[in-house]
């Protein structure tokens, strides 16, 4: 993107305020963070949109991201779509409102839908895959260094976070 | 010499130009996945709302074609989503867990679409064999996210969680289910799974109990499991 903004709304379709909070705190972490991404629960021009979806179909705390591009076959997914998501979708069970790692499920869930991949499995990025371990008592609900990531250009002993793939210097 | 330092200019420029023609190739070359910065530009939000729920209409016509094919979900592509959860570190934390914990082989999976959201459901029957935890009736009727998807090559894909793939009829099966905000019952995340194969345990990567149970007989895991209920009662 070259420095230009990511402009991000959050659609809130889980019918619960204690839901709503969390996602929230973990909505304003992903904005003050260094890097292209503004996210918001109002509109904003050239916006693109992630849903927060209840799934109650799913243990607590669970949540997964797909990104989604009706131009593609099938139109959503998991797999690496950086620069090709028109919209994300992100489900979690309504347990989640009373779970200690519910914050932090919302904000490694963001990741995903601005196109972050999992990174580390130690308890310290949000992007690690390792957040839900019991030993993982206090994981993060914000995005650390290795999640914001090195400068552009991405080379390959450079950590792929948001500035990294989306050209934000 | 002379002639040398008169050809001089035309060499530099010469050299200028094939700098200058490999960059223009190499960033030809290059790879362009971006999209318009907003690839929905134009578009009303009505507009967009109408591409998304395109999206899940056709979503929910594939599952639908697919249930009403017969076609044996085991024919698919299986594409495994990663997940953020919370899964039990031992056995006992898992046997603590559990609502049910059984032996069991699997009857039947049927897809559901689930309106207003792309990620569907499979609904699964299982026979229970034995039952080792909670009050098991002959069959249990189990819900887990995930469904057949359209592809590119009309084939489809089984979409399914990385820690709870989709139970496939004729599977047998060590299971530690729980009740999920919906009052329906599924696998543990991670660790609910254990497949009996040739007699063999077979866990999922993701599962805290791989060490533990992978490659022990139907019988020494059984054993393992009544020997950590005992342990939590």
């Amino acid at each position: 993107m070259d420095n230009q903004l990511l402009r991000v709304r959050l659609i809130d379709q889980m019918s619960n305020a204690q839901l709503t909070a969390k996602a929230d705190v973990a909505r304003a972490n992903w904005t003050v963070a260094a890097g292209p991404q503004i996210l918001s629960w109002a509109p904003q021009a050239n916006d693109t949109w992630v849903y927060l979806k209840r799934n109650d179909g799913l243990p607590v705390p669970q949540g997964v991201a797909f990104n989604c591009n009706n131009a593609l076959v099938p139109a959503c997914s998991d797999q690496a779509r950086a620069m090709q998501i028109v919209w994300s979708e992100i489900y979690v069970p309504l347990g989640n409102k009373d779970h200690a790692k519910g914050t932090t499920v919302f904000a490694h869930e963001i990741g995903h839908a601005l196109g972050l991949f999992h990174h580390g499995n130690a308890c310290v990025p949000l992007m690690s895959a390792g957040l839900g371990a019991a030993g993982c008592v206090n994981p993060p609900v914000a995005p650390q260094a290795i999640d914001i990531g090195g400068l552009p250009p991405c080379g390959a002993n450079v950590q792929h976070g948001i500035r990294c793939i989306y050209k934000w210097d | 010499m002379r002639v040398l330092l008169r050809l001089l200019p035309a060499v530099i420029a010469t050299g200028l130009l094939v700098i200058v023609a490999v960059g223009a190739v190499a960033l030809a070359g290059s790879p362009d996945l971006k999209l318009p910065l907003d690839p929905w530009r134009g578009l009303s939000d009505p507009d967009r709302e109408a591409q998304v729920q395109s999206a899940y209409e056709q979503q929910a016509k594939f599952i639908r074609d697919f249930n009403a094919s017969g076609q044996d979900p085991r024919s698919l592509h299986r594409e495994a989503s990663q997940s953020f959860y919370a899964g039990p570190d031992s056995l006992g934390e898992a046997l603590g867990a559990s609502d049910f914990v059984v032996l069991a082989t699997v009857r039947t999976v049927t897809f559901e679409p689930i309106a207003g959201q792309w990620l569907g459901q499979a609904r699964v029957t299982i026979d229970v064999l034995r039952s080792l935890k909670g009050q098991a009736g002959a069959t249990l009727e189990l819900i887990q996210p995930g469904n057949p998807a359209p592809t590119a090559d009309g084939h489809g894909v089984l979409q399914e969680l990385d820690v709870a793939p989709i139970l496939m009829p004729g599977d047998r099966v060590i299971l530690m289910l729980t009740r999920v905000d919906s009052g329906a019952l599924t696998p543990l995340a991670g660790a609910g799974i254990a497949y009996l194969e040739a007699g063999l345990v077979r866990t999922l990567d993701r599962s805290a109990l791989q060490s533990m149970l992978s490659g022990q007989t139907e019988t020494e895991a059984l054993e393992l499991y009544s020997a950590g209920l005992t342990g939590i009662k």
